[in-house]
């Protein structure tokens, strides 16, 4: 589950580039900000539970369903092609570190005004919501699957010119699958996380509700109706339990069987909960005949479908060289990036012309010191993080029956998005300022620490037992041992690790250092409070784009002069040889 | 240096063919002006050093890579584009771990358009040939290597090519299994159910090569050149104790050094 | 039940070692063989107890020779092959006790634990997965078992 590096950003263009496709659906249609005003929500209720729940899974499908269609698409387009991966790969990376308030705006603007104020403009809007929460991570999971693909299937489908699309389903599909599917709890993961900001979707004087678990949550938590907080809590609780039982890992049974390395993952069986249940289901009947036919139906209509596209690609008899007529898409993919361009170029005009002609409120000259308060807050979590997740790790990894039990354990506490306790915290520390930091702190926590320990146990795992079992005999005493082969090893994912939990700890910002309680706003300064106040309480878009781009800005540049030399240096001197 | 009397067109055919590889800052002349012909019907084995550029030879007849100078040609005709009358035998097997062996064997002639009816049929019948019946359900990961280079050797037979490839087949083998799949590959080229009868080898092990093959053609490197192409006149089964074999061995070996 | 254990060889190695032998003329000397071959002492002696219960060679003093029904082999086709090793497996007495197990299930498919346990059992030495797949993989080349990974399922060849 180690990540591949991301290559960080190359040049500073991308980053307007990227922010303003961002925000480019909003001024797209006349960048004015009107906002349609829906009936106000009812009061939470008890017996809404049931329904909520299920609305809130509804639309975390369809946003899944999407993401899992874009990131196939442009994962494989970047792994595939050396142009498109020179824009696509920057463009996710800065659209991973926009928080998810930056795109209200486009999707207030678009889906809301779009739809007149109907209820369905407003789920499309939370929807693609959602789907910025999720779609990045999955693109980045294709990506590297992809690109890390065992080239002697590439001799292989070549030798035997397999067509693309037979290419596509039998090699390419399954080598990304595993890849995809972790990638895709996290997502949903992140998606829980998110959720309340998403079911919630306020700008200024606009607010609009949905029926849902987060917005339950929130507003339980908001008018101090404790015991409908906590149920709501157990219904979420329970949702992502079962969600993770009955679906994922299952899923992720299933998917073992396209892992390449075989050596570590067949001795890696998992322990499945009602296996019995679920083989008893799987291998039933019933599930045997519609597979069946399914497969009839495919057989049938597969090759026909196949046959059709494999006109329209050409390829059966002769190998197409480069220059070759695939003209169709290439005009195709010229279409589309200079459609792309033009709305760059439209929308940073549009933008601009937004900032000039409203001016951001005089709280923008604080952004350079709001963000040295974040950064620090963000390095005070990540210390802790830390400290508790690489013993963690190493206990997950040398004492294989703790780890039995401590992952399965992380991975639901993991699912589970803290957010929705946070009201809580609220109401313990909020008080006192010095209690509202320690909160702020750790409440980023929770947005930072899973990345780490993940990619800390993969880190660990993956040194090869040879070295272990060769230092063992040596008789290296622990703390050597750790020193001088454990950490080296690991280091690059400890550094990946990093690199993820302070992405994830900059969009948690938002969040952690601005919640509302019971009436009361609890905030600490920093540049997430900049930015969620100027979402919700003033509406100022200027300054919520401006607070963005010194976000966006600040976290390029960390990455780019602080992880990824740092990054290479771990590559470099520390790489693990097979 | 053997001379073949050429009684019929050559099957396949290398007129003066040049290739480099252009690398970051380097540039490698593999082939230049290179020259071979193999017959039908015919067992060559192409023995070198690594390196020297067998891959390249043999993804030149398979169609992958074009010449920057002088043809290939393939019954007379120059390739334009991949081989279909070739199919490969790799060296690390290159089996889809997520396929059956009967799937793995399948997708070469699902990549032909071969129907689905047709498919199973010969895909079973391949699978039967190289003596894998009873293992058609079987993943890669649960067969030995062997097996598995067994696998990948009826997928390529089950497109029935005129020439088949073979990219250093056993040096992924351990001496045991390799002995034992070399005979077989002796015997299932004897058969006569063997679709087209033409093979094309590239190993690095000299004996290997005068045990199989009907020539023998020695490659030396930078660029690849034929330093030799030695006719092997004796009967299969061959002995390794047999005179004239060490003295061909012998002979090889001391045009290689 | 009495059962012993099959060496955990494959097959390929097995009659690559009779061709071995035959080739240097029939018979020869153990630590010569496994010079020869570059295999370690512990692992040729292995492959030799392998081919010595499917009877395809002997081992008189510190040599193996390669038996008539080794030669036979040899001089067969792939499928001729197949049959002849095929009679042998059949009458060792594991593939006796596995067949047995299997005849007496209802649909002649037996989860692959059932094995392990009366491996760990009645064959406390040996190393059960490995040596359950080995008579997997001697069982499927004659066509007697086969094996459904899906499921962990042995199950009689019809």
């Amino acid at each position: 589950m180690i990540p591949v590096p991301r290559r960080p950003l190359k040049f500073l263009p991308s980053l307007a580039f990227v922010f303003v496709v961002a925000i480019i659906l909003g001024p797209l249609l006349g960048g004015r900000l009107e906002f349609p005003s829906l009936p106000a929500p009812v009061p939470p209720e008890a017996r809404q539970l049931p329904l909520a729940a299920l609305y809130s899974v509804l639309r975390l499908t369809a946003s899944y369903l999407i993401c899992l269609v874009f990131a196939i698409g442009f994962g494989s387009w970047a792994a595939f092609s050396r142009r498109a991966r020179a824009i696509i790969v920057p463009v996710l990376d800065i659209l991973q570190s926009v928080p998810v308030l930056g795109f209200f705006p486009a999707a207030v603007l678009f889906f809301v005004t779009l739809f007149r104020g109907s209820h369905w403009g407003v789920e499309f809007a939370s929807i693609f919501l959602l789907i910025t929460c999720q779609a990045w991570n999955m693109a980045f999971g294709v990506y590297e699957a992809l690109l890390t693909r065992p080239r002697e299937l590439d001799e292989l489908s070549q030798a035997f010119n397999v067509p693309p699309f037979l290419r596509a389903l039998r090699i390419y599909l399954p080598i990304l699958t595993p890849k995809l599917l972790y990638n895709s709890m996290i997502s949903w993961a992140n998606g829980w996380y998110f959720l309340v900001a998403c079911e919630i979707i306020a700008i200024g004087p606009a607010h609009y509700e949905l029926v849902g678990l987060g917005s339950f949550l929130s507003r339980s938590a908001a008018t101090g109706a404790f015991q409908l907080f906590a149920l709501g809590l157990l219904v979420l609780v329970v949702v992502i339990i079962a969600l993770d039982l009955f679906v994922w890992r299952p899923l992720i049974t299933w998917a073992e069987r396209f892992q390449i390395d075989t050596s570590e993952q067949a001795a890696i069986r998992r322990e499945m909960p009602f296996a019995q249940l679920w083989s008893g289901i799987w291998n039933s009947e019933l599930v045997a005949a519609a597979t069946r036919g399914l497969r009839e139906v495919f057989s049938v209509v597969g090759p026909r479908i196949f046959r059709a596209l494999e006109r329209f690609w050409r390829p059966t008899l002769r190998v197409v060289p480069r220059r070759a007529p695939r003209r169709v898409l290439r005009f195709a993919g010229l279409g589309l990036l200079a459609a792309m361009a033009i709305g760059v170029v439209y929308g940073a005009g549009a933008l601009l012309l937004q900032v000039i002609a409203h001016p951001p409120s005089s709280e923008v000259r604080t952004i350079p010191y709001v963000t040295v308060l974040s950064i620090l807050r963000l390095s005070a979590a990540y210390l802790i993080c830390l400290v508790w997740t690489i013993p963690v790790a190493l206990l997950i990894v040398y004492r294989p029956r703790v780890g039995r039990v401590l992952i399965p354990t992380f991975e639901i506490l993991a699912a589970i998005p803290a957010t929705a306790f946070f009201p809580l915290l609220a109401a313990t520390l909020g008080k006192s300022a010095p209690g509202r930091e320690v909160s702020a702190v750790l409440l980023a926590l929770t947005g930072m620490q899973w990345y780490l320990l993940f990619n800390l146990v993969a880190g660990f795992r993956a040194i090869p037992s040879e070295w272990t079992e060769a230092t063992r005999s040596m008789g290296l005493s622990r703390s050597l041992y750790l020193r001088k082969l454990v950490i080296p090893a690991s280091l690059s994912s400890l550094i990946t690790g990093s690199i993820t939990a302070w992405g994830g700890g900059w969009n948690s910002l938002i969040i952690s250092e601005y919640f509302v309680y019971q009436s009361r706003v609890y905030s600490t300064k920093g540049l997430g409070s900049l930015l969620s106040r100027a979402t919700y309480e003033l509406g100022d878009v200027s300054l919520l784009l401006v607070g963005l781009s010194a976000m966006i800005l600040t976290i390029t540049l960390v990455n780019r002069f602080v992880w990824r030399p740092l990054f290479e240096l771990s590559a470099d001197r520390f790489r693990v040889e097979g | 240096m053997g001379e073949e009397p050429r009684i019929q067109a050559p099957l396949l055919e290398f007129d003066g063919v040049s290739y480099s590889y252009e690398g970051e800052g380097h540039h490698a002349v593999v082939l230049d002006g290179f020259n071979l012909t193999i017959q039908e019907g015919e067992f060559v084995c192409l023995v070198g050093p690594s390196g020297c550029g067998k891959t390249t030879i043999l993804r030149l007849i398979s169609g992958l890579l074009r010449p920057r100078a002088g043809a290939v040609r393939y019954r007379g005709e120059p390739l334009l584009g991949v081989n279909l009358h070739t199919a490969m035998v790799f060296q690390s097997f290159a089996l889809l771990p997520w396929l059956s062996v009967r799937a793995n064997v399948e997708l070469a002639l699902e990549a032909r358009g071969v129907g689905r009816d047709d498919r199973v049929k010969r895909a079973e019948t391949y699978v039967d040939k190289v003596g894998l019946d009873g293992y058609e359900a079987a993943y890669p990961r649960e067969l030995s290597r062997g097996m598995k280079q067994r696998v990948g050797l009826a997928r390529a037979l089950a497109v029935e090519p005129e020439l088949l490839l073979m990219d250093e087949p056993f040096s992924a083998l351990d001496a045991l299994s390799s002995a034992n799949l070399r005979d077989e590959v002796l015997l299932l080229w004897q058969d006569e159910s063997f679709p087209g009868n033409s093979v094309l080898m590239v190993t690095h092990i000299v004996e290997e090569a005068v045990a199989m093959a009907d020539r023998v053609v020695v490659l030396t490197s930078h660029p690849a050149r034929v330093a030799a192409d030695i006719r092997i006149d004796l009967e299969r089964p061959r002995s390794r104790r047999d005179p004239r074999f060490i003295e061909v061995t012998d002979q090889i070996f001391s045009l290689i050094v | 039940m009495t059962i012993h254990p099959i060496p955990q060889v494959d097959l390929n190695t097995v009659v690559g070692l009779v061709k071995v032998v035959e080739d240097v003329g029939g018979r020869e000397d153990v630590y010569r063989l496994a010079r020869e071959v570059n295999y370690e002492f512990g692992q040729i002696l292995q492959v030799i107890k392998a081919a010595e219960i499917l009877g395809l060679v002997d081992t008189p003093g510190g040599d193996v020779a390669v038996t008539d029904l080794g030669r036979k082999v040899l001089k067969s086709s792939i499928l001729k092959r197949k049959e002849l090793i095929r009679e042998q497996i059949r009458k060792l007495p594991i593939f006796g006790s596995v067949l047995q197990m299997l005849q007496r299930t209802e649909e002649g498919r037996a989860d692959r634990d059932v094995f392990l346990e009366a491996f760990a059992l009645f064959l406390p030495e040996e190393d059960s997965e490995r040596l359950l797949e080995t008579v997997i993989d001697w069982g499927r080349y004659a066509e007697l078992v086969g094996y459904n990974d899906d499921s962990e399922e042995v199950y009689l060849n019809p």
